[in-house]
């Protein structure tokens, strides 16, 4: 497997002295760059550390990238037993690049009579007229120490590894030494004694139990000349070989986004102001069936609805559940895992150390490049109190995925806002909080979802009832009584009082507003009777007038008449 | 050693082959032990091959002689190594004898 990039920037990693890149992910980021170029470097460790495995994965890849052949001397199994140990890694059988790899069997003089003193010229003959022949990129010597050993003292053993330590200078072709510690992370061989001296690099592979889970470590114990990080790093070995658990050098790089993915919870989205912003990571904690998962599939269904992709990481469940389920709150979770949009891997935490899960993580999220990937729990795998081991991978994962602006969701198993912190300790890397609980009134449990913190996001502080139905999952509008936030039959029994109330006050409101009208009604009809006698009044004064002035006019037209009568005018 | 002794010490070898590393002193003394015994057992001197690995790498690699001095005895398809100067020589002289 390639991995040339910073795993938290994505970047290549900084170079310093001449090297060559062992393409095993995290050690070139580990080391800057690689194992150095034209100098022979020791790889030690017990039996079963990954010597072998670390040695061969560094030159099956520079013959995959570069195309240069590799020679393999192996001191201690035969070539074609080495060859079985590995046939189970990606990049062994079959690979054209590992048919490059030139294997010697060095056990020959284990088997021979000893007579005297003797040195290594004859193997650094064949060596360099294998070089000559094949322009070959990489020299390993696998298990030197046997050879060795057979010297008589140790002065002659220091001259010949000061020797081959020569050769390889002068032929400029960089080594590979693996050597055997005692015990495993005992000392080294004394063989290997002058050996740490004479090779520019020292890298200490170990391994241990820790609460029944095997984890591995490596260390490079020494670099001459080159910047490079001492820690000790855990690593696995899966189907790609090995893979380091390097968490960088301490420098985040994170992709920012203002963009928001939806919740997939009516309601939420509106408390996060939008939902959740593109690249962060988000833990969501509670209690057993409190809705975690629920809020895992909610986010990955509505992601996918809108054509993002997805990676669902299930542990101590199958994914095939979690969808299933997803479909019985009317979620198109199966579907889109159907259709690849959601992709998933499940594993089994019992016998997981920290850094396998996240590395496989990791592995899966290179593949499949998704925008956003939901673990669900990953409590399961972060048992190990008080140990850095799981804090460190998970902070990992966290830079991972936020350089690549992956939105990340975690769950993780708590019973209150403290616990989640001690669980998984995932909390203060996260950059939204969601605390789901139970709350019991009147005999029943309701769950109930706070947002405890949103970086950069205005948020309401509200605990709110999370109501899952056939239809989906939804947050339910605030209902406040006594002082508090009531939720499900006690919220139903006082939605249903406040209703009844409401319904009264309406009533009521009516009545009245009839009995107005009826008197408003009354005394408008009132006022039109007594406008029409005022009408009829009006009329009946007018009429009066006229008749009035009428009879004088015409008594003043009688009396005119009269006059002139008897004045003797008129006939 | 007597005549049959060498018969058979002679009959038993298929091939002798001694790889050097030049003139480093662990070789010049394998030299010297290997020409005194097989001058003990009969065997002439021309019946030793003599490789320099620095000279000849290729038949240092075409034989896996990973040592010098080292001495590879073959019979039929099996091949004995004897490593070192042969300071001790018992070895080579119980397996050739």
């Amino acid at each position: 497997m390639t991995d040339r990039v910073d795993p938290t920037s994505g970047e290549p990693p900084r170079g310093g002295a001449d090297k060559r890149p062992t393409g095993i992910p995290g050690f070139d980021q580990l080391s800057r760059g690689g194992l150095p170029a034209g100098a022979a470097t020791l790889l030690l460790g017990g039996p079963g550390a990954g010597k072998t495995v670390f040695a061969l994965q560094t030159v099956v890849h520079a013959a995959g990238t570069g195309g240069s052949p590799a020679i393999f001397v192996a001191f201690e199994e035969a070539p074609e037993a080495i060859k079985a140990n590995v046939a189970g890694f990606d990049w062994a059988a079959g690979d054209a690049a590992f048919e490059r790899v030139h294997f010697l069997d060095g056990r020959g003089p284990l088997q021979a009579a000893t007579t005297g003193n003797f040195d290594l010229s004859g193997l650094l003959a064949q060596l360099g007229e294998l070089v000559r022949r094949q322009a070959a990129g990489w020299i390993v010597l696998d298990g030197l120490d046997n050879l060795l050993d057979l010297l008589p003292a140790e002065t002659d053993r220091r001259r010949e590894i000061y020797r081959i330590a020569a050769f390889v200078a002068e032929t400029g072709v960089p080594a590979l030494f693996t050597g055997k510690l005692r015990g495993g992370d005992g000392e080294a061989s004394s063989s290997y004694d002058a050996m740490q001296f004479a090779v520019q690099a020292v890298v200490r592979l170990s391994g241990r139990l820790t609460n029944g889970v095997f984890g591995r470590t490596l260390r490079i114990v020494k670099y001459r000349g080159s910047d490079h990080d001492n820690i000790e790093t855990p690593f696995v070995i899966d189907g790609g070989g090995i893979a380091v658990a390097y968490h960088g050098d301490g420098t985040p790089r994170h992709k920012l986004s203002s963009d928001r993915l939806p919740t997939g919870v009516a309601g939420l989205d509106r408390v996060l102001d939008g939902g959740y912003q593109r690249g962060y990571a988000v833990l969501v904690s509670g209690a057993p069936g409190t809705a975690k998962t629920t809020l895992g599939a909610c986010f990955l269904s509505a992601g996918a609805d809108r054509g993002e992709t997805g990676l669902l990481v299930a542990l101590d469940e199958t994914p095939e559940q979690i969808a299933a389920n997803a479909g019985g709150i009317g979620l198109n979770l199966r579907q889109h895992i159907a259709d690849g949009r959601v992709r998933t891997l499940a594993m089994r935490s019992a016998s997981l150390a920290p850094e396998a899960f996240f590395l496989a993580l990791e592995r899966a999220v290179r593949a499949h490049a998704p925008s956003m990937v939901v673990v669900d729990p990953i409590s399961a795998v972060m048992e190990q109190r008080h140990q850095r081991g799981p804090f460190d991978a998970a902070a990992r994962l966290v830079d991972f995925c936020k350089a690549r602006g992956v939105t990340l969701l975690t769950t993780t198993l708590a019973e209150g806002v403290d616990e989640a912190d001690t669980r998984s300790r995932v909390s203060t890397l996260a950059d939204a909080w969601i605390a789901l609980s139970y709350q019991v009134t009147m005999g029943e449990r309701n769950r109930a979802l706070s947002v405890v913190k949103a970086r950069g996001i205005g948020h309401s502080n509200q605990v709110r009832e999370l109501v899952i139905g056939a239809d989906g999952v939804q947050l339910a509008e605030v209902y406040a009584g006594g002082g508090e936030v009531l939720m499900g039959a006690a919220r139903v029994a006082q939605q249903a009082q406040d209703e009844l109330d409401e319904t009264e006050r309406a009533l009521a409101t009516e009545r009245r507003r009839r009995d107005l009208e009826q008197t408003i009604a009354e005394a408008q009809s009132k006022r039109a009777a007594l406008d029409a006698a005022l009408q009829s009044a009006e009329r009946e004064l007018e009429l009066t007038d006229r008749a009035d002035r009428k009879r004088r006019e015409l008594d003043a037209d009688k009396a005119g008449r009269i006059r002139r009568r008897r004045e003797g005018g008129e006939t | 050693m007597n005549a049959s002794t060498e018969r058979r010490a002679q009959a038993q070898v298929d091939s002798l082959t001694v790889f050097i590393a030049g003139d480093a002193p662990s070789s010049r003394q394998a030299m010297a032990h290997l020409t005194g015994v097989l001058d003990s057992i009969g065997i002439p001197p021309e019946r030793l091959q003599v490789v320099d690995v620095l000279t000849d790498p290729g038949a240092a690699l075409d034989a896996g002689a990973l040592v010098t001095p080292s001495l590879q005895i073959k019979r039929g398809e099996r091949a004995r190594w004897f490593l070192g100067d042969l300071t001790d020589q018992r070895d080579l002289l119980a397996f050739l004898s």
